[in-house]
């Protein structure tokens, strides 16, 4: 009932159901790491300013230790997700198409075809640099951000990525 | 291609000055802009009045007026236009100088508007919106209407170059030449219903203000009391009751009126494959879409539609992409082809889109529970949550003894809204249907979709369930617990639409 006059049969359509998805760089988890505890780092030192300020009385300075305690514990719980949450995201190249899968807890995965491709930005960030890293972001036309944003791959793949995409991007255009 | 069609152009090496008649646009716009931007100024005059300075206004506004007329004029001094065969240049601005390239290649929409105020100096107003320019709109006030329609024409002819296929672009510039024929007309009593169909929102205060106006004296809701800080209570309850009354029965009829204001008169035709619409009461709106252009139709109908048993077909064309043009151009990008009735609906959508064979639709349906149940624990819960602390605080804490009533009452409501999700596949277009009472049905050629998103929450993985989510250029869907292997077919089908069909999509 849901399929009627389809060109073809369904059963002989080309699937991307149980495609192998390819992990990020083995350094990407470390990464995500370093990046999660730099910026709760900053974010405990803040929380810490209240208590080291306040003298007394105790029972204060005791109610205000207990914000620097709540930072503490939804750092941990952040930096364990996202590290958990890089090891799950991967990629997948085919002929015509490029998929992300992402998400520890609800999973995305998101399919993008070369043909509808605008442009593609490659960008690295300080911490990212250091790590030899960086994220490519496809966007599509209507879409107001960007379409598929893929961090956590190595320079040259992403490099070499972008390149093998905009060659066949370029290829379609000729042929149409 | 250009030479084909009448020259009626005069010759565009100079700068053209377009006729005094836009010194009302440009008054009007600047009018517009100062009320946009000052409207708290109105604040300042109701001190005035209430000071005892009334005295002060009419010279203050005299004054205003003077001031937007003379920045009107200068505005119209300053506005220049130069045509050539495939761009208009514009050179305007009072204090900062500004000139502005629009390649006809880069327009999204051309329409030929006839003001009230230019009708009679046989005048029209050509509105055009561009893609990838600092400026996004742009108005040529007060031109000749043959030159404005002729204008249209050559930018429409020019829109196909790019992307379409050439014996197509032929098409274009031969079927531009023909005169039109009209394939839908509505008459005033369309029209009048269109105006009743197109703000449900006036029936839901129309039926408030029954309600409002019934309850006595000694009710909780005593509209007395409510009006006591209007300084109103002086008032016999009977005249207020039925100022009100009055004022909510006005409101349809206001409806009506802003129905036919804009869509009187309705004409769609066709020249090959641009399609025209043309209507107004007072002032004429004259807009075109290329069938390939088109991303998506809509069949809405809400309840009052529904009840008339007509349908108003919007045809979708993709977003500028920003978000301001999404703001403001939402309305706009849309083309609308008003009250059609079902047959209609579906002879005009299969004509549109190309291939479709469309007869009654039929579609599939997400899992009920499911559906209920989540939206229930995780959208609805907080609402009704805080619904209940304030009852429990306003009224007493008795009111916790509702809780079942207003779950259950939710409940309906998802269950009336799960009955409409419906999604379908024929052949290469997809479906969609959502809706409440009424109901809203997208149908797009899957091949102009540009990404497709699955998702899956954890208790969805062990049902076998999923998120669908699609993208258009012009908006994105979301068939929400639909089943795996139904999402993945759909998806695997859109890709290989997408990667096989050679069409342009834009």
């Amino acid at each position: 009932m849901t399929f009627q006059n389809l060109a073809l049969p369904v059963d002989t359509l080309p699937t991307a159901t149980g495609l192998e998805f390819a992990p990020m760089a083995p350094n990407y988890p470390r990464e995500v790491l370093v990046q999660s505890l730099l910026s709760w780092g900053i974010v405990i030192l803040i929380a810490l300013i209240p208590v080291a300020v306040v003298a007394k009385p105790p029972a204060l300075r005791f109610a205000l230790a207990s914000i620097p305690a709540a930072a503490l514990f939804l750092a941990t719980l952040s930096t364990w997700l996202s590290l958990k949450g890089a090891k799950v995201k991967g990629y997948v190249l085919r002929e015509h198409d490029i998929a992300f899968r992402r998400g520890l807890i609800f999973r995305k995965a998101t399919f993008l075809a070369f043909n509808r491709i605008q442009h593609i930005e490659l960008s690295q960030g300080p911490l990212q640099r250091r790590f030899g890293l960086a994220t490519l972001k496809f966007f599509t036309a209507g879409g107001l951000s960007v379409d598929m944003k893929i961090d956590g791959l190595r320079r040259e793949d992403a490099q070499k990525l972008r390149q093998l995409i905009l060659s066949k991007i370029g290829r379609q255009q000729k042929l149409q | 291609m250009t030479e084909q069609v009448a020259p009626a152009t005069p010759a565009s090496n100079d700068w053209r000055r377009t006729s005094p008649v836009a010194i009302v646009f440009f008054f009007l716009s600047v009018l517009r802009a100062a009320i946009n931007a000052g409207w708290y100024a109105l604040v300042g005059v109701w001190g005035a009045i209430q000071a005892g300075k009334a005295a002060f206004i009419l010279p203050a506004l005299a004054i205003l007026g003077l001031v937007l007329t003379i920045y009107a004029a200068l505005s119209w001094l300053r506005f220049r236009y130069r045509l050539t065969s495939n761009k208009i240049l514009l050179r305007k601005g009072i204090l900062q100088r500004d000139q502005v390239t629009v390649e006809f290649d880069k327009v999204q929409n051309v329409r030929v508007l006839e003001p009230v105020y230019a009708r009679p100096f046989g005048l029209a107003l050509l509105e055009i919106d561009t893609a990838g320019s600092a400026q996004r709109e742009i108005t040529l006030g007060g031109i000749e209407l043959p030159l404005a329609r002729e204008l249209r024409d050559r930018i429409v002819g020019h829109q196909g170059q790019k992307t379409a296929l050439s014996d197509e672009l032929e098409d274009t510039a031969e079927s531009l030449s023909k005169p039109g024929e009209t394939i839908i007309a509505r008459d005033n009593k369309d029209i009048a219903i269109y105006g009743l169909t197109h703000n449900g929102l006036v029936w839901v205060a129309a039926v408030i203000g029954g309600v409002f106006s019934q309850v006595d004296d000694n009710a909780w809701l005593n509209p007395q009391r409510l009006f006591t800080w209007m300084n109103v209570d002086a008032w016999p309850l009977w005249q207020l009751a039925s100022l009100i009354v009055l004022a909510l029965c006005l409101l349809p009829l206001l409806s009506i009126f802003g129905g036919l204001w804009r869509y009187q008169g309705y004409e769609l035709d066709r020249r090959g494959d641009v399609y025209r619409r043309q209507s107004g009461l007072l002032s004429r709106h004259d807009e075109t879409i290329k069938r390939h252009k088109i991303q998506a139709a809509t069949w809405n109908q809400n309840f009052v539609a529904r009840w008339f048993g007509r349908i108003n077909l919007k045809l979708k064309q993709a977003k500028a992409g920003s978000a301001e043009a999404e703001i403001q151009g939402n309305q706009k990008s849309s083309f609308l082809v008003p009250v059609l009735r079902p047959p209609e609906a579906i002879a005009l959508t299969n004509e549109l889109l190309p291939g479709l064979q469309l007869t009654a639709p039929s579609f599939s349906r997400v899992h009920c529970t499911q559906y209920i149940k989540k939206y229930l624990l995780f959208g609805w819960s907080i609402p009704l949550t805080v619904l209940h602390l304030v009852l429990a605080l306003t009224v007493g804490p008795w009111s916790i003894a509702l809780a079942p009533l207003t779950i259950g009452l939710a409940a309906t409501l998802l269950y009336l809204l799960w009955r409409r999700i419906g999604y379908a596949v024929h052949g290469e277009y997809g479906l969609l249907r959502t809706g409440f009472i009424g109901s809203k049905t997208t149908i797009f050629p899957l091949f102009k979709v540009q990404r497709v998103d699955l998702r899956q929450s954890p208790s969805q993985r062990k049902r076998g369930l999923a998120h669908l989510t699609l993208h258009l250029a012009s908006h994105s869907m979301t068939v929400p617990y639909i089943s795996l292997s139904d999402a993945q077919t759909i998806r695997d089908l859109t890709l290989f639409h997408i990667e096989t069909d050679q069409r342009p999509w834009f």
